[in-house]
């Protein structure tokens, strides 16, 4: 007996090999040469001094400048999440519950954006948010407006299309618990006296938390981390977090300060998929399937 | 006093699928109603009707003289016991059985008050604080049945309630539940496949065949005359002969089966001379002829096929000229015991027989 499970880990390791090699080679490598040059001195000119130093962290502490850009990250991230959420749990339970025969065509233009590229997308997203673009055109048409409303390099703009990216992520999680829900529990809170609304509140939503836990972690992870949207709609005006590392890397040369920036983002997406596996645990603990 | 009333109810899935065809059944006051039939036969469909969760294509349904027809669940005065208990996982036992009583805006302490005297009533006391996960499938079962009748419904619904069980929970559970309907006296109607447990809990049994009522009667009546080959056959065992109807005599009727031999069975009205007919007797029914004339009315030449020692009972398989019979007989000590090849006599008292279309 003993002889076979030490033979299935050793296959289950030996089937994990590749993609561990991968991921470590590529991936954990790297971030952790990236995030190192954080701890080291910038020379003015591009050259970094390779001595212990926390001045990169202090620096973005102590400018309001730098700390803005997190905490204005954060809160167009969590922005976000909120409409993503608010968009997507009726889409997610439409999905979960039809049986339409269309399902498979929804589901497919559910994931077609996240088919196309990010910078494509996001230039689309300009073609449609710009001053002369499909929104401004279509409303002073219309005589709703006579000046166009600025939403290109505004926060709106960038939360309107990274909603659009991240809805899909939200969608998908609630989708997969919402389905595992016994359709005899909302019978039995009906048949006991609660109306559809009550039912909803009192079944429906608890029971599908870990789908909404799961969908908002990916969403606040994703959105946090976001270079492309706000880089192209948000441009220089609305800096966020990714774009501001990318720029002191790329425009300033300076390796350190952006390995600063970059090891708090980091920290911080460690910190919420923490709190998300606490979330997740305690709503597991009631759901269905953990019996 | 009639509590559910259901008049010439049909509803069809798909095209021309009927899975209930124009049914009609009256459940009254205090009564432990039972729909029993095979897979397929409407009795789920039907109770979800009474519940408000199907809407039938025709016909009226009532309950307590009102009638639901469109009225959703919540506002219908029936609870119901699921098979796989749907029990609120995120929820404790407490608030489980609670949750109809809030629903209906109790005022707490009487929350607490009937919470209380329901769980006493299924023997949970003191599980109050417990998951649904951390209880057994007996107990689940109990909090279903206690969430069921807190709400006090004019009618409990138990859709097969007792299926999820092992063999020897279920005898159980079969013995409390029928107490525990004794005890608060309420209306329960009970959809289940198994005729043993029909049989056992039921005061009247509807039997659904193919989306029809075959039968309604006791489990008296429906286990000793049985209206239609279909339900002889599908409570308890059988044997069935075929024949004609030869002579019809004051009490009695004689039958000659397919097999040549004549059959004495009771009188019965509504059959002419030369009618196709069925005999129909129950393996109990049959006794061993030891030692008597073979020229015994009712009486056939076998040989043991197959012998089942059950404990309480042997069953038998004989061979009536190609014929497979069954018989059971009782097992008490010094009762001697065929084996496999013996010739036997068979009897079987005229009042032991139906005679069925």
């Amino acid at each position: 007996m003993k002889l076979l499970t030490s033979s299935k880990r050793f296959a289950g390791f030996f089937l994990l090999l590749p993609a561990l090699v991968l991921f470590i080679l590529f991936f954990i490598i790297p971030t952790l040469i990236l995030l190192s040059n954080s701890l080291f001195h910038f020379v003015p000119g591009g050259g970094i001094e390779r001595t212990l130093t926390i001045e990169n962290f202090l620096k973005f502490v102590k400018e309001p400048r730098y700390y803005g850009i997190l905490f204005k990250t954060i809160w167009i991230s969590l922005v976000v999440v909120v409409s993503s959420l608010i968009i997507g749990y009726p889409v997610a339970y439409f999905l979960a519950r039809t049986r339409s025969r269309l399902r498979i065509l929804w589901m497919t233009m559910l994931l077609m954006p996240i088919l196309i590229g990010p910078v494509i997308r996001a230039y689309g997203w300009q073609v449609i948010l710009g001053n002369v673009g499909l929104i401004n055109t279509l409303l002073i048409k219309l005589h709703f407006i006579q000046e166009p409303i600025k939403l290109m390099f505004t926060s709106f703009g960038v939360i309107i299309a990274l909603t659009q990216v991240v809805v899909v992520l939200m969608i998908l999680p609630i989708m997969s618990v919402l389905k595992k829900i016994e359709p005899s529990l909302e019978e039995a809170a009906q048949d006991l006296g609660a109306n559809k609304i009550k039912t909803f509140i009192q079944i429906t939503l608890p029971l599908s938390l870990p789908g909404i836990a799961a969908g908002s972690s990916l969403a606040f992870a994703l959105s946090l981390s976001a270079f492309v949207v706000p880089e192209l709609i948000g441009g220089a005006v609305i800096g966020m977090m990714g774009v501001e590392a990318v720029k002191q890397i790329m425009s300033f040369l300076n390796w350190p300060f952006g390995a600063a920036i970059s090891t708090i983002l980091v920290l911080f997406t460690l910190v919420i998929m923490y709190f998300y596996e606490k979330l997740l645990y305690r709503t597991q603990m009631y759901s269905s399937e953990f019996k | 006093m009639t509590i559910v009333e259901l008049k010439d109810v049909t509803k069809e899935y798909g095209k021309g699928v009927r899975a209930v065809d124009a049914l009609s059944i009256k459940v009254k006051k205090n009564e432990f109603f039972s729909l029993l039939g095979p897979s397929g036969c409407g009795k789920t469909t039907t109770l979800r009707m009474i519940a408000g969760f199907v809407n039938p294509d025709q016909g009226d349904i009532f309950i307590d003289g009102e009638k639901v027809n469109h009225l959703p669940p919540y506002k219908r005065k029936t609870s119901m016991v699921f098979q796989n208990y749907a029990l609120f996982p995120h929820m404790n036992v407490y608030e489980n059985v609670a949750f109809g009583l809030k629903m209906r805006r109790l005022q707490r302490n009487q929350v607490i008050e009937r919470v209380r005297q329901a769980l006493e009533l299924v023997k949970l006391s003191g599980y109050e604080d417990r998951y649904p996960r951390q209880l057994s499938g007996g107990q689940q079962q109990r909090v279903a049945i206690a969430r069921s009748l807190v709400i006090n419904p004019s009618v409990i619904l138990m859709d097969e309630p007792l299926s999820n069980l092992d063999a020897k929970l279920r005898q159980q559970m079969r013995t409390e539940l029928k107490q525990l309907q004794e005890q608060i006296g309420t209306t329960v109607v009970y959809v289940t496949h198994d005729q043993g447990e029909a049989l056992a809990l039921s005061d009247r049994i509807a039997v659904l065949n193919e989306g029809r009522v075959e039968q309604v009667g006791s489990p008296v009546e429906i286990y000793q005359n049985p209206s239609s080959r279909f339900v002889a056959a599908f409570i308890g065992q059988l044997n069935i002969f075929q024949g004609k109807v030869r002579s019809i005599l004051s009490g009695e009727i004689e039958v000659v089966t397919e097999m040549g031999f004549n059959l004495l069975v009771p009188f019965r009205e509504g059959l002419s001379k030369n009618e196709v007919a069925f005999v129909a007797v129950r393996p109990e029914g049959i006794n061993f002829a030891e030692g008597k004339s073979p020229f015994l009315k009712n009486t056939l030449k076998g040989r043991i096929m197959h012998v089942s020692y059950l404990g309480s009972s042997i069953q038998y398989l004989c061979d009536v000229m190609g014929k497979e019979i069954s018989v059971l007989s009782h097992s008490r000590r010094g009762t001697p015991i065929y084996r496999p090849g013996d010739s036997v006599l068979l009897n079987f008292e005229p009042s032991e027989c139906m005679i069925l279309r």
